[in-house]
This record gives structure tokens, sequence and C-alpha cells, in this order.
């Protein structure tokens, strides 16, 4: 894991931390965005990362109409483990 | 300091996932610090004194007292009766007026008093503004007076330009407009200067400068300036600068760009330079503002005109009207006018337009050309947006129209809580349906697990069961972050209204006195000042959290030390803020009681899961 990625990981933990419990739950998916932006982060790199978690937050609204299971492509197996290891 | 470090802190904490001896002791220590840190304040209003003359001032302050990059001369202070051409020094204060001063009036807003021999306005008062608001309804400090005679407001100041003007003799007509005719001292220039109210408008004036060319030959001027005031980052004493909050600056408007800057008082005394400074002077300005937290001294130059640059300083500090050089320093500005060429016995004049009153943001925008931006109204996060100013207008009008639903000693405190009740309205269906929708999800969750164990090599199978689950048990997905994004702006317009509007100084809300400042009580714990609404605050933020059904015991810990955290942060805010937290976590708490209600009540027998 580089610096720019670990800069990133951060800042999502200090969201999830600190800055998620201002406002209710309300994320149309499962994992949630913040959730999909960290594995995306840590399966995909800084590029793909950032670039598939503003596409993950694009969807992320009632007028879209995919499934409420939503993986980061590429862990759609195994993030059953990912998800339940908190930071 | 100590709210830098806590959070960062508290995130080391977090890794531990536990609360042992050694962090109870560190929250200790932290509310310890922190209540010294308040009560050493209370202690030591009047901040420890550096005494400094003002043309030591410049100098202390990496300043060189000559600073126009057209005139390196020697940092020496001429002093001003002798009349002769000498070094310009922008820190050089104009002398006292010698006569009684012309009076301009504005009927029940504003009387400017003008220095009749040619020192321009040197104060404002504005008769329905006072200094500060008690307790005491007496101890009100006298009614705001704006600027004073050291560094007057509205005129020329031809030093830079090597001219010296002699005394004049102004007149005031039956408008009481003034006309006031100098010559300079040897004769070749003539300025005529007229200053006048503007009809119907409550703290607006018009100023017209003339020069004339009596030399006998074509004359070429430049560096003429025009004063532009100078102001007290606050006006009074009993309003410090808050944590983290800074007040007023200079503002302008590069008329190639159309853009404003506004410029704080360490951009203006400690962080400037010398290039800094040849930098301002060469930038073309429209208009200039000098303003403290809730007031403003505004000069615009018409008729498509616009400033060659402009000199801003930081002058002996002043504080209810009396130079104090213990106080912080004075914001203080000019604009320099266009260089001109005058031919044998031309004229040439300049139109201005300028406002000295508070900081009403609607005024402002009246006025027009982005002068409402000095207000930051329009801050999102570290960037500016002219669309989340417009935002703030809407929700401080909606604020303004519902306190006069109340009786005033009420008003704005209930304009606060009807604006907030409103927001939480009108985002209302948006909270709903996604707590709804998460509350369903949080209720499936074990089938889900369930079925991706089941269906672990399958994937497509697994996600198509997944959907037939959640269209059996009615979980749309009506939610969403992205709306959730939306609510943001609309929170840091709320901030930015309760925090700048001038409408919400010296308003009085229950046992807040002053909902631009914190409510203190009338009595004090060891020197600490007691501020319910902030306590209150906290105390809601931690109902709310306990009420929210968290998965994570340590993540609701965190929450609990994060009403703490919010408590320290806003101890030292504008009591509108935290009565506008206050408000709206009730209403947050309520709305959740009520989803609670509702589902429990839908959802006798027909909530079971339903497995397709």
């Amino acid at each position: 894991m580089n610096a720019s990625q670990k800069i990133l990981l951060s800042l999502i933990q200090f969201y999830r931390r600190w800055l998620s419990m201002l406002k209710p739950n309300c994320c149309r998916f499962q994992p949630s965005c913040s959730e999909y932006a960290r594995q995306a982060l840590i399966r995909h790199g800084c590029l793909r990362g950032v670039f598939l978690s503003l596409w993950r937050l694009a969807r992320c609204q009632p007028f879209y109409h995919g499934a409420v299971y939503d993986p980061v492509p590429g862990a759609e197996m195994d993030d059953e483990d990912e998800q339940t290891t908190k930071i | 300091m100590i709210l830098c470090l806590v959070p960062k802190w508290t995130m080391k904490m977090s890794k531990q996932q536990k609360y042992d001896p050694v962090t109870i002791a560190g929250v200790v220590a932290c509310i310890a610090a922190f209540m010294l840190a308040i009560w050493y304040n209370a202690k030591h209003a009047p901040p420890a004194p550096q005494a400094s003359p003002p043309a030591i001032l410049g100098s202390e302050e990496g300043i060189p007292p000559s600073v126009d990059s057209s005139l390196p001369l020697p940092p020496t202070v001429q002093p001003f009766s002798t009349g002769l051409p000498g070094p310009y020094n922008p820190l050089q204060p104009t002398s006292p007026p010698q006569e009684a001063p012309l009076l301009i009036e504005i009927k029940d807003q504003l009387q400017a008093s003008l220095d009749p021999s040619g020192g321009g306005i040197t104060g404002v008062r504005l008769e329905k503004h006072f200094l500060h608001k008690g307790r005491d309804k007496e101890d009100n400090g006298g009614k705001v007076v704006l600027g004073h005679y050291d560094y007057p407001f509205l005129t020329l100041n031809s030093k830079a330009a090597g001219w010296t003007l002699l005394p004049g003799q102004a007149v005031q007509d039956k408008d009481s407009s003034v006309h006031l005719t100098r010559a300079s001292s040897d004769g070749n220039l003539l300025v005529t200067e007229i200053w006048s109210p503007v009809a119907g408008s409550e703290y607006e004036f018009d100023y017209q400068l003339t020069i004339k060319n009596q030399a006998g030959t074509a004359l070429s001027i430049s560096q003429l300036r025009l004063e532009a005031g100078a102001l007290p980052p606050s006006l009074s004493e009993k309003r410090k600068a808050g944590m983290g909050e800074v007040f007023g600056g200079i503002s302008f408007a590069n008329s190639n760009s159309g853009k404003v800057k506004t410029m704080k008082l360490k951009e203006i005394s400690k962080k400037m330079t010398a290039e800094k400074r040849a930098a301002l002077a060469v930038t073309p300005v429209s208009w200039l503002a000098v303003h403290s937290k809730y007031f403003l001294f505004h000069v615009r130059l018409n008729n498509g005109d616009s400033f060659s640059g402009l000199e801003a300083n930081a002058v002996p500090g002043m504080i209810e009207g009396q130079v104090n050089s213990n106080e912080k320093p004075r914001l203080q500005a000019r604009g320099i006018l266009p260089p001109v060429n005058l031919a044998l016995d031309q004229e040439l004049t300049w139109q201005f337009s300028a406002y000295s009153g508070p900081k009403d943001i609607r005024k402002l925008h009246e006025i027009g050309e982005n002068l409402d931006n000095i207000m930051e109204m329009d801050r999102f996060f570290f960037w500016n947006f002219s669309w989340m100013g417009w935002l703030s207008r809407v929700l401080l009008a909606g604020m303004v129209g519902i306190s006069q639903l109340f009786p005033p000693s009420l008003g704005y405190g209930m304009g606060i809580v009807g604006v907030t009740l409103v927001v939480k309205l009108l985002f209302w269906p948006l909270n709903h349906r996604s707590t709804v929708s998460m509350r369903r999800m949080s209720a499936l969750n074990p089938e889900l697990k369930k079925l991706r164990e089941k269906y672990k090599d399958d994937p497509q199978k697994m996600y198509r069961k997944q959907q037939e689950l959640f269209k059996a048990n009615k979980v749309s997905q009506l939610g969403g972050c992205l709306p959730m994004l939306f609510q943001i702006p609309v929170f840091f317009a709320l901030f930015n209204t309760f925090r700048n509007a001038i409408e919400l100084r010296q308003a009085g809300f229950l046992w807040a006195v002053d909902l631009s400042m914190p409510d203190d009580l009338f009595f004090s714990l060891f020197g600490l000042p007691i501020r319910p609404l902030a306590l209150l605050m906290g105390g809601t933020m931690y109902l709310q959290q306990r009420l929210t059904p968290s998965p994570d015991p340590n993540q609701a810990k965190m929450m609990n030390m994060m009403s703490f955290i919010f408590i320290f942060m806003f101890y030292g805010m504008p009591s509108a803020l935290t009565l506008y937290m206050t408000v709206n976590q009730l209403l947050s708490i309520l709305q959740m009681q009520l989803i609670r209600r509702l589902e429990d009540r839908k959802g006798k027998g027909e909530n079971a899961i339903v497995i397709p």
C-alpha cells in the first residue's frame, strides 16, 4: 500500500469514525459507500479506487434501479471477510 | 490548540478499542486544560500589553514605514502641522480637527462628522446600533461610532503624490451636502470635494472629487490616494475573537477579473511583505471595503473608473472610540487613484459612492458588484460559491420573516428555531424514507448472510435471490448517499448565516443576552462561564446517540466522546449556533422516535421477514 492510498484510507476512516454519525444511515447499497470506497482503494489502488467510489456515490440515489448488493469489482466472493473486519 | 489535539488523540484511542485508566485520565486532563484555558482568558481579558507608538508598529511587524515602491524614502515621521511636503508615511495619522465638525445626517440612521478644514469624515455615528449589550440595560457603551479623525474616511490624501493641501473652509448646503475647496501650498492644484448623503438611503454617501490644474503648464499627477477609513476587528472590548474566528478585514474587487479578495488582519500585519504591498499598489480595484465583524466602510469609484491600486495598513488599535496600543491593530485602507495628465486649466472629476454602516447582507447585495462577498456567507469548506450566498440569503430572509411573528424579546431566537424546523421538514421525506429502508434492511441482514453462504459458488443466483428477498420484504431503495450530500450545503449555509448575520447582534433570547455571543449566565463557576446552550447541545447530542441503535459498542462509545468534543468546540461560539445545534438535535430525536413508533404500529405481525 502506497502513501496516497494510506492518506485516502485515513480520510475514509476519519469520515466513518467522526462524520458519518452526524447524519442518519442513508446508503441504498450493501456494502455501504464508505466501505465500498475502502475496499476499492485497497483492491484497485488510488486512481481506479477513487473513480469506482465516485461512480458508486453517483449511483447511490433513488433513481438508480440496480441491486442492493453491490460489491467492489473483483471482491464479489470474499467481501464477507473484509466487511466484518473493522478498521 | 487543545481542540486540535483532542480528535487526534481520540483517534489513537479508538484503536485500543477500550477505555483503560490512561485514556480516562487523558479525558479528564483535556477537560481540565480546557477549563483552565477559559478561566485564564476570563482573568486576562485585555491581552498582555505590547505598547508601540504608530511609527514603531510598522517596523515591528516587518512593514517598512515607507512602503510605496515609487518613493523609497527613509522611515522618518513627518509632523503633519509643518505643511511641508515630506516623505510619505502611510501610517502617519491625521492630526485632530481644529474646528467643530460639520454634521451630515441621515434621519434616524446616522450622523457623520466632517472636518470643515479638510480632514474628511472623522466619525460616523450609527443611531440604531449600540456598542454592547449587557444584562444592565444602561450599560450599552453608547452608540456605535465608525472611524476616527486619525485615519479618516472619504478624503483626498495627496501626501504620496508630493502635494500639500492648505486647510480650507467647508460650506454646508441646505440639503446638508458639504463643499470644500482647497488649494495646494504652491497654488498649482485646486481640489474640490463634495460630500452628500444619498436621498432615501440609510447609510450611503456620494462623494465627488475634482482636481484642477492652475499651474500655468500641463501637470502630470500620480499617487493621489483616497482615504477609505480604518476599523478595529471588533468595536467592543466585550467581543473578543473566539476560537478559530477572525473578525473583519480589508476587501477589494479586482476590476479586471471582478473577483473579490478579503485580507484578514494577519495578512495585513504579520504576513505583509514589501513585495505584497507593491503588488497591491498596482492591482486595479473597482471598490474597496474596510470591515469589522459587523460594520464596514465601503467606497466605490463610479462611471467605469477604477482605482489603480490600494494600500492596506495595520494602524494602532482602537477600542470603544479610544486609541489603545494594547489592542489589536486596526485595519486601514486607501485607494490609489489612477495617474492623470492635466492640460492647462483642465479639470478632472471622479465620482464615488460610499457606504458606512452595518454589514447587512441585503443592503450589501443591493449595492451589488459582489460587495456581499465580504460577509463570507458563500463559504463552503475552503471554497466560495455564489449559490451558497444565495442559499444563505434565502435562509436569512426566512429567519427574519419568522422572527417578526414573535415579540422582539424572543424574535430572532424563534427565527432560528423556525428556520431549523423548516429545513428539517423539507428534508423529512428524504430522511424518513432512508431511515425506514435502512431499518428494514438491517432486519434482513441475517437472511442475506444465509443466502451468501448458500450460494457461495454462484454469485449470479445469489444476486437474484437477494433481489427476490428485498422485493418480498418491500425494501425499496429510496434513500441514497447522494441526496444526503445535497443537505450538507444547506447546513453550511445555516452555519454561515447564524455566524455572520448582523440581525443576531444584540438580539436576546430567553437567558441569552446576545445571540451573536456565547450565552453566559450572570454567574460563573470559579471564573468559568456557564453556557447552558452549549451544554444542552452536548446533552441532546448524547441523548440522540444513546437512542440510535449502534451495532458496534465501541462505535457507540466514540459517539459519546463526540458529544463532549462538540461542547468544547462550540463553547466559545455564538449562542445562535449552539441554539441551532440543540434544536436540530432535538428534532432529529423526535423524528427518529416517530419513525420507530410508526414502524412498530405498522409492523405488528407483518413485519416478520418474508422468505420467498
